[in-house]
């Protein structure tokens, strides 16, 4: 089981980067097309409509990702009063609830894109793409999505049979603030050390 | 009216209950319209493709990558201590450098708990050193971080844009002016408690000479730099918020390749913080729309409206009202938890009464921004407590914070008598 962890999770980050790569892509062709617009008054097509499907793309790819960082917000006011066995449950309801969520917009996704390939929807863009396409792709990330979120439910299930309610709080608990901060620690400590390291290199 | 009370108790028991902020909104929609139309399931495809495929929201993502960019390129450290060596003769010293940076740097960040920790990190060791007060360094950073949803841009607001078709460019415009005064408050504010506390107990460093002060200041370049291209492309008509976004991601690349910082690993950090950001709040978006698209259905806002006119409150105090509602929830709710689950119901209420919606945006920052550092749900007051280099219980913060609240609600007031705080520039500018 901690594999099959450890792989979905690799595959996650590894789509989350390419995700994140994209995005860099998207916003340096957005600025080439302003350049060109605003300079040389020569206008592409396309770039709202494929800006579009790339935020819901990644997006998409982001929530899996959230759902293993547990990036998610849930308001623990009330539920971080409980004792750990009930907290645990409590994550695993907010899991169900949040997998409701995500079948259905899943499904539905796919409804959305069904719809497109059978009537053969184009874009209403002059570059008039088949809609199926960025849908499919949508709705694939979405299932990827409920998938990460399955195999977090049975952990948890399993964990439940274990009396595992570490694992649980660690996998699915509201992320201890300090384990938030850590990470903007150490984001902080490392661009402090550049910054300290290219100091010291500028007064040698 | 029993409907609403029922959608709202719904609500704030899924909340509660510490279910994702997400699927409470969106099991709230889902069992409310199934009271009443039943029709979301067949929409909610459309609505979460439409939503999500919506060029407007591609500048969240944008703008997210921009602030976690600049954040690791080492400008935020540069410009705090280019700017302290002018900011020590005023009373209270350094603790208006906390508060300018913070501004500053909101200028080009969307997000309030990225600029408090950025702030944060830099400004403490250098105040702990000079042994200024601790609760109020504590919390003059968590107060001035929260500058960063209200000086534009401001990931926030294009949501409240997004949620109530206003525009996105005048929200950013009527932000400015309300964003520059609330931090002349908040340094106001630090002049009087140093007064009052009775003289400096903290010690100040020489002051360099002038030349020097004045060369230091080229470390704060490099976020104008990226204000002007952000939004001097949105003014003079050179692009959308979406495009000024990747103009400003791009100069963030150029100054992170000029200070030295950019690298593959800066980038994949960068990268995977954007990603992670963007999927959280455009899943809260995307319940939001659901939520929103059943309410619309449901009738809930124009009932909840009407009952509001049968009590026969003044706009005044219908808004007064309202301050004390969004205080009170923001002591519980998080910032934009707080604004997608009400908007659907209190702008129409408001614009019936006859306040503009695009003064209303304004208004929901500054009710958002006390959220963030409202214990005990406030986001920021728990990023600082965990970035403090002293030792101590997070009741010094929620005590530090204290006078900055009294500061934000001394300037909501004023924005309430004085919309045109927050109306004029955007009306000169479109």
């Amino acid at each position: 089981m901690e594999r099959l962890e450890h792989r979905l999770k690799a595959v996650s980050l590894g789509l989350s980067l390419a995700a994140g790569w994209a995005l860099l892509a998207l916003a340096i062709w957005i600025v080439v097309n302003v350049v060109l617009r605003k300079f040389f008054s020569i206008s592409f097509q396309g770039v709202d409509e494929y800006g579009g499907y790339c935020l819901a793309v990644v997006a998409t790819i982001g929530f899996a990702q959230a759902a293993f960082d547990r990036a998610h917000v849930r308001i623990d006011v009330v539920t971080r009063l409980l004792p750990l066995p009930l907290r645990a449950i409590f994550d695993v309801i907010a899991l169900a609830a949040l997998s409701f969520m995500a079948w259905t917009i899943a499904f539905r996704s796919l409804n959305v894109a069904m719809t497109s390939f059978g009537m053969g929807a184009l874009a209403t863009s002059p570059l008039r793409t088949p809609l199926v396409v960025p849908q499919g792709i949508w709705a694939a990330a979405l299932f990827w999505f409920c998938a990460v979120l399955a195999f977090q439910m049975l952990y948890a299930l399993v964990a439940i049979m274990r009396r595992d309610w570490l694992g649980i709080g660690e996998r699915l608990g509201v992320p201890e603030i300090d384990q938030e901060v850590e990470q903007e620690l150490q984001a902080a400590r490392f661009r402090m050390g550049l910054s300290a390291k290219d100091e010291k290199g500028a007064h040698s | 009216m029993m409907l609403g009370i029922l959608f709202f108790a719904g609500l704030l028991f899924f909340l509660f209950a510490g279910l994702h902020v997400a699927s409470a909104i969106f099991l709230t929609a889902y069992v409310s319209d199934a009271l009443t139309m039943g029709v979301l399931p067949s929409m909610v495809g459309n609505i979460t493709w439409n939503t999500m495929n919506e060029f407007l929201l591609v500048a969240i993502p944008l703008f997210i990558l921009l602030g976690e960019l600049l954040t690791r390129s080492g400008v935020a450290d540069r410009m705090y201590r280019a700017l302290a060596v002018w900011m020590n003769w005023l009373p209270g010293g350094l603790l208006h450098t906390n508060i300018l940076t913070c501004a500053l740097f909101a200028a080009t960040s969307g997000s309030s708990v990225a600029t408090a920790a950025t702030i944060g990190t830099v400004a403490q060791p250098t105040l702990k050193t000079l042994g200024y007060n601790d609760r109020m360094v504590l919390g003059s950073i968590a107060a001035g971080g929260t500058l960063g949803i209200l000086i534009p841009p401001s990931i926030n607001m294009i949501v409240y844009g997004a949620l109530t078709n206003v525009s996105v460019g005048k929200l950013f415009a009527a932000g400015i002016i309300p964003g520059i005064l609330l931090a002349l408050t908040m340094s106001l504010m630090i002049v009087v408690m140093s007064i009052w506390r009775g003289g400096a107990s903290e010690r100040k460093e020489p002051t360099p000479a002038l030349v020097a002060r004045l060369r230091l200041l080229i470390n704060v370049l490099p976020v104008l730099f990226i204000f002007l291209l952000v939004m001097g492309s949105i003014y003079l008509g050179w692009a959308t918020p979406t495009e000024a976004a990747a103009i400003g991601i791009v100069g963030a690349l150029a100054i992170a390749a000029a200070n030295g910082t950019l690298s593959v690993r800066m980038l994949h950090e960068a990268f995977l913080s954007s990603v992670r950001t963007t999927a959280m709040v455009i899943l809260v978006i995307t319940a939001a729309f659901a939520l929103n698209f059943a309410l619309s259905l449901s009738g809930l806002p124009q009932q909840i409206s009407t009952y509001i006119r049968d009590l026969h409150w003044s706009p005044m105090v219908t808004i007064w009202v309202l301050v004390l509602f969004y205080l009170i929830l923001g002591c519980f709710l998080e910032a934009i938890a707080m604004m997608v689950t009400t908007v659907g119901i209190v702008v129409p209420l408001v614009v019936s009464l006859g306040f503009d919606s695009l003064w209303f945006g304004i208004f929901m920052t500054l009710m958002m921004e006390l959220a963030l550092i409202t214990p005990p749900v406030g986001l920021n007051l728990y990023v600082v407590q965990n970035i403090r280099i002293t030792k101590g219980n997070i009741n010094d913060v929620f005590i530090g914070v204290v006078p900055f609240v009294v500061a934000m609600l001394i300037f909501v007031a004023i924005l309430i008598y004085f919309p045109g705080l927050a109306l004029w520039l955007p009306g000169k500018l479109f």
